[in-house]
């Protein structure tokens, strides 16, 4: 009986094991996997760089918003080394920015030369949005890419960490005076007294912040972002090393790609949660002035009731912004 | 690391296999679906050296060649051998378990593999990826269909967990469910 149903659920058809095509790509030791899908016929590339680091590319693959953005555009999902399902074993040493800049510059290749020459657009969340802004402000690499898509995303290290620790200690106050979790957001004070210049990769500062997120509301986002957890887990690329593979963002402390930025000039369209804890929404400003494209090539959009992640929490507005600058800039 | 892998397993498996045929005891052959995550299909084939303790116990040396692919993810080729017990009950089912060490052979599965050369050029690479050790542990639990241990036809359902190593400088562990038949050769 048992193998008769394993039998039936693995000749079940997986979205995850036939939509668009599945590549690695080796480099450096690392085998990080590609997977292209959406509207390849559209001639234009969305190649999205994921956070962390040291989370996964396969994350934006099973939410609403990138499946809707690829019935217009082949969106391009890859993980980085070390990072969700990449494979491999490579050095220890290779954990730097300068190999992750590489890396990206590799896949961005790999599309070109794939897919001949497409328009490509560079959507980089988080830790994936500073690692996009640095790919693009060297080696004049962006002449390669129509446009660049900063959602959340880490630019400047001690300016972010400073951000983070006055966006929690301006809420601590109003946490101690409701009495509950007392000794919770006593340990924070004393965690920031103990620790007044935290760095990129520390964790504390992002679980206090968390702690303190009240936009984010699990339960319905998840039934928004409804994922077939069965196939996911059975009939897909997905394997353990989704939770085994890690990152030492030790490498990352007191990154600061101001003058990468700086140096950008393309179309630019910066994304933003307001009630984002782990980046807070100050920083969108930041960033917005700091990039170097002209006022009439930029814009900034920040997103009502969401935290770090609009293309999760807010899909439908995500997903309108979105298409009115590719489409613009094409 | 590749190196000693293979030693380790071939010197394991030579030892299993000589303290176990000094012992003069029956030989098993079995084959099994192997499912890498339950799903991800693949087939193996064992080798079991089986000396009966008491009517209810035995240990065994088992040595397996199997193969699965997990789309989209690898193709893993794998020899191990295992050392183990097998209690029989009464009725004729049995419960085992097992303590093993392999290697496993890796492949990249996808729609191609492709590598940036020193030109600056993609290419197509090799989807050969690695040559790990395979640790694994395995339970069971199983039927005796003729009851007789001087003529066994087993049936077993195995679910066994199995890490590959080294793996972005840590072990991957892997989950795998068989399910077979065995039988007594000699």
């Amino acid at each position: 009986m048992a193998l008769l149903a394993i039998s039936l659920f693995a000749c079940e058809k997986s979205e995850f094991l036939s939509e668009g095509n599945y590549y690695f790509i080796r480099h450096k030791g690392a085998a990080m996997p590609v997977w292209v899908k959406g509207n390849l016929e559209s001639g234009v590339f969305l190649i999205t760089v994921h956070g962390g680091p040291g989370s996964s590319g396969h994350e934006f693959a099973v939410t609403k918003s990138f499946a809707e953005l690829e019935k217009d555009y082949a969106v391009v999902y890859w993980d980085q080394r070390f990072s969700g399902l990449a494979q491999g074993d490579p050095k220890k040493s290779t954990l730097s920015i300068d190999q992750f800049v590489e890396d990206v510059d590799v896949v961005v290749d790999f599309v070109r030369q794939q897919f001949n020459q497409p328009k490509l657009f560079m959507l980089g969340h988080s830790w994936g949005g500073g690692l996009s802004a640095a790919w693009l402000g060297r080696n004049n690499n962006q002449q390669k890419v129509q446009g660049w898509i900063d959602v959340d995303g880490s630019v400047f290290d001690s300016l972010e960490v400073q951000s983070v620790k006055n966006w929690t200690l301006e809420r601590v106050p109003a946490k101690i005076a409701e009495g509950k979790d007392l000794k919770f957001w006593q340990y924070v004070v004393d965690w920031y007294q103990a620790h007044p210049a935290p760095v990129y990769s520390d964790k504390e500062p992002y679980i206090f912040a968390a702690a303190l997120d009240t936009s984010y509301n699990a339960a319905a986002l998840a039934d928004t972002n409804q994922i077939n957890y069965g196939k996911l887990l059975l009939r897909s690329p997905y394997s353990l090393a989704y939770f085994t593979n890690k990152v030492d963002a030790r490498f990352a402390d007191g990154l600061d790609f101001r003058p990468e930025l700086r140096r950008i000039n393309i179309p630019a369209l910066v994304l933003w949660g307001k009630d984002d804890p782990t980046l807070p929404v100050e920083l969108a400003s930041f960033t917005y002035n700091t990039l170097g494209t002209a006022p009439d090539r930029k814009k900034k959009v920040e997103f009502e009731k969401c935290g770090h992640s609009p293309h999760y929490e807010q899909p439908t507005r995500f997903v309108a912004v979105m298409r009115e600058f590719v489409e613009k800039w094409r | 690391m590749k190196n000693l892998s293979c030693w380790s397993t071939l010197s394991l498996l030579l030892f299993l296999s000589t303290s176990s045929l000094m012992a003069q005891k029956s030989l098993n052959l079995g084959l099994g679906y192997f499912g890498e995550t339950a799903t991800h299909p693949g087939l193996v084939a064992q080798l079991e050296l089986e000396k009966t303790q008491s009517k209810k116990v035995s240990t065994l040396f088992r040595a397996d060649l199997g193969a699965y692919v997990h789309a989209r993810n690898h193709t893993g080729v794998f020899m191990d051998v295992h050392a183990g017990l097998r209690r029989y009950r009464t009725s004729g089912f049995f419960t085992e378990q097992y303590l093993g060490v392999g290697t496993l052979l890796s492949f990249y599965n996808g729609d191609g593999v492709f590598q940036r050369d020193e030109a600056g050029n993609i290419r197509r690479a090799s989807a050969f990826a690695n040559l790990d050790i395979m640790p694994s542990v395995t339970l069971g639990v199983g039927y005796n269909l003729s009851k007789d241990s001087a003529s066994a036809n087993l049936i077993y359902f195995r679910p066994k967990v199995f890490w590959q190593l080294p793996f972005n400088n840590l072990a991957l562990p892997h989950v795998a469910l068989q399910v077979g038949f065995i039988h007594r050769i000699n």
